[in-house]
């Protein structure tokens, strides 16, 4: 740990025209293999040589993946391989989810944008800075977690739902898809199956090891936009340290279906302070029904930090979190 | 199931194949002898790559990056590389019209696309209208950023032609500018009109807006930097460090390194015992130590046929460490029992061998708070940050028989050839040290570094030229940042507003070596009869600490302009006013100024920024967002020094002018050559400057400590006066005639002290809910003399207030206490400011009269940050009624402290 690497370590690359070749690929060679989408999450842990695979799987030349496209009954599917710029481009998202275009525009900076995917944004790893420097945590397959004794930097971990891990997910379009009933449309070899983006990002309870369902030799294909909250008023904001660049120290998606000024159905979605992308079940519960005024707006706020557990120097994202849930509730939408 | 072919669209290469298909290169690395390569070579692939309109069909390894092969097989060295992680910019080039990191970007990625450098920008040797604009407007300052800049602006521009400030602000956003310039290359993209006005004591050429001599070459990519020197035959080196803060070094086992194909040498305290002077003034430090005393202390370094083959032999050394207790605190380091890092005790000695603080003291403390009214009491806690100048540390080494030559960015070639020269025991005319451009420093290039060192050694060893290239994170713990202080406060006062007593009890981390003094100054901004001040510079095992950009100032500024405002506070009355009545008047109330302009820098900031109007008392309100102003102030010391020029008229009528300075971004070949054309009534363009290169200059002082400008151009002028009299005497210099006139200087000020001064002011909002500070409205008003370039040295101020705006609110390396490593070294962990996080800085100056330095000319480098922290704390004071006394006010302590 703490060696500082900075130079890419031998790999050999494949270039598949095809996901049926990628998969091939990804069957025969393993947990050897890495699957390379934009590469800018991809090329820190290659350049740290904390991550060595002798495979590398390049999906660039894949054009079927990189599609977006509207579906019969008024959803859209965005291609793994689209990138992130394309998201905040594309008419129908703006239109219809104009909150993913946003919470897409807010991730990390142009030139990232420019070639990130949006399969690499919901599939990266944590940037808990332990972990990614190569200490031997339970995420990386030892026994000990380095960001939660009371002596740790853990101003960037998590709040909730921790279980000996205190990672938190990083990305900023995870939680507008969780909030959006996203699916996520995963390949293995010939086998397709359809997760529910909720059901995507795995907490360490289940997995420690992984961020997300995704296992060696699955591929994910594409992202499946139901039109169910497109006419909803869905409500992104994210708080970081600077105006850009960084990576959300809480970033919340709220999708309320109002009629007649009462929320009618809502899915609060929160996200950079627990192991995955959290839905709020119990504010969702405690306002559906209600009048969307400040009340209503503040009770979210406090239900939305009952049970949190804050390590030493990340309290301020308790206040954080509420603060962001009520205005979730209570303000418009900014959006592009 | 047959293996699927690497490459399935090779064929994609096909159709390029019309334009100027170059011959397939063959590229490994440094490219040496045959039997030295790697012994398992690397996959590749052919791709091609269409750059500025050429054809290159490549051979690449799988695991390039674009950058690399644009850099290193290519020669095309305008793109920089400043963090190699998406985290800077400096590396942005555009694919297929469409801006990318090209260090996040494997090269095979490019192949069949079109890569546009800045190299193809200019048309020859005609600048583009966008490159024009940026000289105009004083784009680059050290120009590593450049490139980088102008790339997002061209494809911003091709997008939206006219575009608005909030759109430029949001294009560029993914380019860092460490020198943070940020408002003139939005300036330049807008073409808009700028507020800078000629000096009000303009001369001829002195005082005139002057676009740098040198910009030209910084916005087309020619300009050369230490990383962009390329030898024959050369080596790459590459350093393993300490995972550990403190730890004894049983055995260092280089062998298997050293058996590794490519591998040339490898160098560790077994077979190196160099002492590297300038890293440590009390104790010895050695290039390689035994314990090492912070993370990222060298253990030993590798020289190799390339970088990824030098990178391999460090993982093959075997270290055996034995940890030993380590502290990161300052306080914690000197109370009893505490782990010693240095023989003798922690308290670094305040000269030879005496071990006690650093004390000032004038008047009666004791009698001075008996008489106060009101008397506080507060603590403030600063942070160590990182230099992150955006260059990171390289050294190119070589040596022709018994002489060595040594590329640096170095703030100094004068005194870089003094400490190799001393280090390698070796007589100083054998030591050339040359510094064509560097990439800014803001105090970490001063001195001679260890890489120098490192590269020589390894240099000699091989008998190959050495080049040694630092990452970002080393970068951040091998070199230095800011020291990280502790500072306890008293200060009384009388019901009207005056101050009759002042303590300061401080603790500063040095980390485990001496490299600066650990000072705390601020105090002396006041007039007061009674002081105390006892500083504690104290050994830790944090990285090392020395120069940053007014070093002892912004955070002991910070301080006492804190109790400051609090005093004014308590007493109800207006800071402005209080200021106004407390300001020195003379240096340490004793010492009369040359010249002094603070008062008057104070009255006229806070009309400009119109204070009477802005100001309330703090603290009222309970809205969302909340607006508060603030105001600080501060001094540097522009003394007069040693320094030296040469001057050389030519029978054709033009001007040489050798000096040894480097310009790290300041514009000092542009100074320099304004005060020749000044002194010798010629046009600006018959007057060249000889820089950067101890073999063609004579000594200059350091580019540190601001001193430039008022030493090196006394020189300037004083042989100017020499060559006058020559021209007088012998006229004209004819056909290959020349006339030479050296001087060296060393003006003494006899019972007077020359400072700098500077008032600022502050407006911003504070959105309470999400603890974020935005900086609505900064006006700083300096007095550095008389402003012999307007254009640059408001340049100057810029870039001072805003890297002093990331310090107040972004930037703190952070440590892990239980193994005292620190988590987040880097661009991105850093937060430094962006495009985006910085406001229009509004600059004037006051320029009075003073009798010493060129023209009246006094320091402007490092005034412009000291005030700043202290400004934002007192506006977020006034805003919300909280002061928050642990830096930097980060979302997080703002949340807190409103919680
Ligand atoms: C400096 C910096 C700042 C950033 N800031 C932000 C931010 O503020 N907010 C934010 O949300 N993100 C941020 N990012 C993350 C950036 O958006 C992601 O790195 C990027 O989206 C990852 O996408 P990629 O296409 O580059 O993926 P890669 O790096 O190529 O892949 C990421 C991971 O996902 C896997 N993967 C990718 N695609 C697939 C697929 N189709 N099937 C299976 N596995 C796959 C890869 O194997 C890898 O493990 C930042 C990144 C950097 C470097
Ligand atoms: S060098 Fe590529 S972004 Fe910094
Ligand atoms: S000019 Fe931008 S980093 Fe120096």
């Amino acid at each position: 740990m703490a060696v500082i690497r900075d130079v890419i370590p031998q790999l050999e690359l494949f270039q598949p025209t095809s996901a049926d070749d990628a998969l091939a690929l990804l069957a025969e060679h393993g947990s050897d293999a890495w699957v390379y989408a934009g590469g800018l999450d991809t090329l820190d842990w290659f350049k740290d040589r904390v991550r060595r695979p002798r495979v590398v799987v390049d999906l660039g030349g894949i054009d079927s993946l990189k599609e977006i496209r509207s579906i019969a009954d008024g959803g859209i599917e965005i291609g793994a391989m689209a990138r992130l710029i394309d998201v905040v481009e594309h008419a129908e998202i703006r239109s219809q989810f104009p909150a993913l275009a946003y919470a897409a525009r807010s991730a990390a900076s142009p030139q990232i944008r420019n070639i990130g995917t949006i399969g690499g944004n919901v599939s990266q790893d944590t940037r808990c800075w332990y972990y990614r420097d190569g200490w031997t945590c339970y995420r990386a397959g030892g026994n000990i977690c380095y960001a939660s004794p009371p002596t740790a930097m853990n101003r960037e971990h998590c709040i909730l739902g921790a279980s000996r891990c205190v990672a938190v997910s990083p990305s900023d379009t995870a939680p507008v898809l969780v909030a959006l009933e996203a699916e996520m449309v995963v390949r293995r070899g010939r086998d397709e199956r359809v997760v529910s983006a909720e059901d995507y990002f795995v907490g360490p309870e289940i997995d420690i090891e992984r961020m997300t369902v995704l296992e060696p030799g699955d591929l994910l294909m594409l992202i499946r936009l139901p039109s169910t909250w497109a006419a909803a008023r869905v409500y992104f904001e994210k708080v970081r340290d600077r105006d850009t660049w960084d990576f959300p120290l809480v970033n919340v998606a709220t999708a309320i279906q109002e009629s007649g000024g009462m929320i009618q159905d809502v899915r609060v979605v929160v996200n950079g302070v627990a192991p995955t992308p959290v839905r709020l079940r119990a504010v969702e519960n405690a306002i559906r029904g209600k009048a969307r005024n400040e009340q209503t707006a503040e009770q979210a706020g406090n239900i939305a930090i009952q049970g949190v557990a804050p390590l030493t120097h990340n309290g301020f994202k308790v206040n954080l979190l509420k603060n962001l849930v009520k205005r979730s509730i209570r303000d418009e939408p900014a959006n592009l | 199931m047959g293996r699927i072919s690497r490459r399935s669209f090779i064929e994609r290469t096909g159709a390029l194949a019309a334009a100027t298909t170059l011959p397939t290169l063959k590229l490994r690395g440094a490219a040496q002898q045959v039997d030295d390569q790697p012994a398992d070579p690397a996959p590749t692939t052919r791709i091609t790559l269409r750059v500025n309109g050429e054809t290159h069909e490549l051979e690449v390894e799988d695991r390039w990056t674009l950058a690399e092969v644009l850099r290193d097989h290519l020669g095309l060295t305008g793109t920089k590389v400043g963090c190699d992680r998406g985290e800077c910019g400096a590396c942005t080039v555009r694919l297929d019209g469409t801006t990318v990191y090209s260090c996040s970007q494997l090269a095979v990625w490019a192949d069949g696309r079109a890569v546009s450098t800045v190299e193809g920008l200019a048309d020859g040797d005609q600048l583009n209208a966008l490159q024009q604009r940026f000289v105009a407007h004083d784009g680059p300052q050290c120009g590593f950023c450049t490139a980088g800049q102008l790339m997002s602006a061209s494809a911003l521009l091709d997008d939206t032609p006219n575009p608005t400030r909030d759109q430029v602000r949001e294009g560029l956003v993914g380019n860092i500018c460490r020198c943070s310039n940020y408002n003139r290359y939005v300036e330049a993209v807008l073409d808009g009109a700028s507020a800078d006005a000629p000096s009000a004591r303009a001369l001829t050429t002195v005082g005139a807006l002057t676009p740098r001599i040198d910009a030209p070459e910084r916005v087309t990519g020619r300009a050369r930097y230490t990383g962009d020197v390329r030898l024959p035959g050369m080596l790459y080196a590459r350093v393993l460090r300490s995972p550990h803060p403190h730890a004894r070094v049983r055995r260092v086992d280089t062998r298997p390194a050293e058996r590794l194909p490519g591998v040339r040498a490898v160098i560790s305290r077994n077979t190196c015992d160099v002492v590297w002077t300038s890293g440590d003034s009390r104790n010895d430090r050695f290039l390689f130590n035994d314990p090492v005393r912070f993370v990222g202390d060298p253990v030993a370094a590798v020289a190799a046929v390339d970088r990824h083959t030098a990178e391999e032999a460090l993982e093959a050394i075997v270290v055996d460490y034995e940890p030993l207790n380590f502290v990161l605190d300052p306080e914690e380091a000197l109370r009893p029992g505490a782990v010693e890092i240095q023989p003798g005790g922690n308290l670094s000695p305040r000269g030879r061998g005496v071990r006690e603080p650093e004390v000032y003291e004038r008047g009666d403390l004791d009698a001075g708070f008996a008489a106060s009214d009101v008397v506080l009491e507060d603590a403030f806690t600063s942070k160590h940050i990182n230099n992150a100048q955006l260059e990171p540390r390289v050294s190119v080494a070589r040596w022709d028989g018994d002489r060595l030559t040594v590329w640096t960015p170095t703030q100094g070639i004068s005194n870089c050839q003094r400490d190799l020269a001393r280090d390698l025991d070796l007589p100083p005319a054998d030591v050339r040290v040359v510094c064509e451009y560097m990439g800014g420093g803001f105090g970490n290039k001063n001195q001679c570094q260890d890489s120098d060192l490192i590269a020589a050694v390894l240099a000699r060893e091989t008998g190959s030229a050495v080049k040694l290239e630092y990452t970002r994170k080393e970068d951040f713990l091998g070199v230095h940042g800011r020291w990280p202080t502790r500072q306890y406060y008293r200060v009384g006062a009388t019901r009207d507003g005056t101050l009759q007593a002042i303590e300061l009890r401080g603790y500063s981390g040095l980390g485990p070596h001496r490299k600066s003094s650990g000072g705390i100054a601020g105090i002396e901004l006041f007039r007061c009869p009674n002081v105390r001040r006892v500083v504690h510079p104290t050994y830790t095992n944090m990285t090392v600490s020395a120069n940053f950009r007014g070093p002892a100032y912004p955070q002991g500024v910070w301080g006492i302009e804190s109790m400051m405002d609090q005093m004014a506070h308590e007493l109800e009355i207006d800071p402005v006013a209080f200021h106004l009545k407390n300001v020195s008047r003379a240096y340490l109330d004793e010492t009369p100024y040359t010249s002094w302009a603070l008062p008057e820098c104070i009255a006229r900031g806070a009309e400009i920024f119109g204070w009477a109007s802005r100001w309330r008392r703090a603290g009222a309100g309970d809205v969302a967002v909340r607006r508060g102003v603030g105001m600080a102030t501060g001094a540097f010391s522009a003394r007069t020094g040693r320094s030296s020029a040469v001057l050389r008229l030519d029978g054709d009528g033009h001007l040489w002018v050798h000096v040894g300075v480097t310009d790290i971004g300041t514009g000092a070949k542009t100074t320099m050559a304004l005060l020749a054309a000044e002194a010798m009534e010629m046009r600006l363009d018959d007057v060249s400057v000889v820089w950067g290169d101890t073999d063609r200059c004579p000594y200059s002082v350091g580019e540190s400590g601001s001193r430039t400008t008022v030493q090196t151009g006394d020189a300037v002028l004083a042989a100017a006066a020499d060559l006058r009299q020559q021209l007088v005497v012998q006229g004209p210099p004819r056909g290959d005639a020349v006339l030479v006139a050296e001087a060296t200087t060393n003006p003494r000020i006899e019972g007077m002290a020359r400072y700098a001064s500077a008032a600022h002011f502050v407006e911003l909002e504070v959105d309470v809910a999400v603890g974020h500070v935005r900086v609505v409205r900064y006006v700083a008003v300096h007095e550095s003399g008389r402003i012999l370039n307007p254009l640059t040295s408001a340049s100057q101020v810029k870039g001072g207030v805003t890297i002093g705006i990331g310090m107040a609110l972004h930037e703190e390396l952070r440590y892990d206490r239980a193994t005292g490593i620190p988590v987040n070294p880097g661009y991105y962990g850093a937060r430094v400011m962006t495009h985006l996080d910085t406001p229009e800085i509004e600059v004037h100056f006051v320029e009075p009269e003073d009798a010493y330095g060129p023209y009246g000319a006094k320091a402007i480098g490092e005034p412009p940050i000291i005030p700043v922290v202290a400004a934002i704390g007192n506006a977020i004071f006034n805003a919300t009624g909280r002061r928050l006394h642990e830096l930097p006010f980060s979302r997080d302590r703002i949340l807190e402290a409103l919680a």
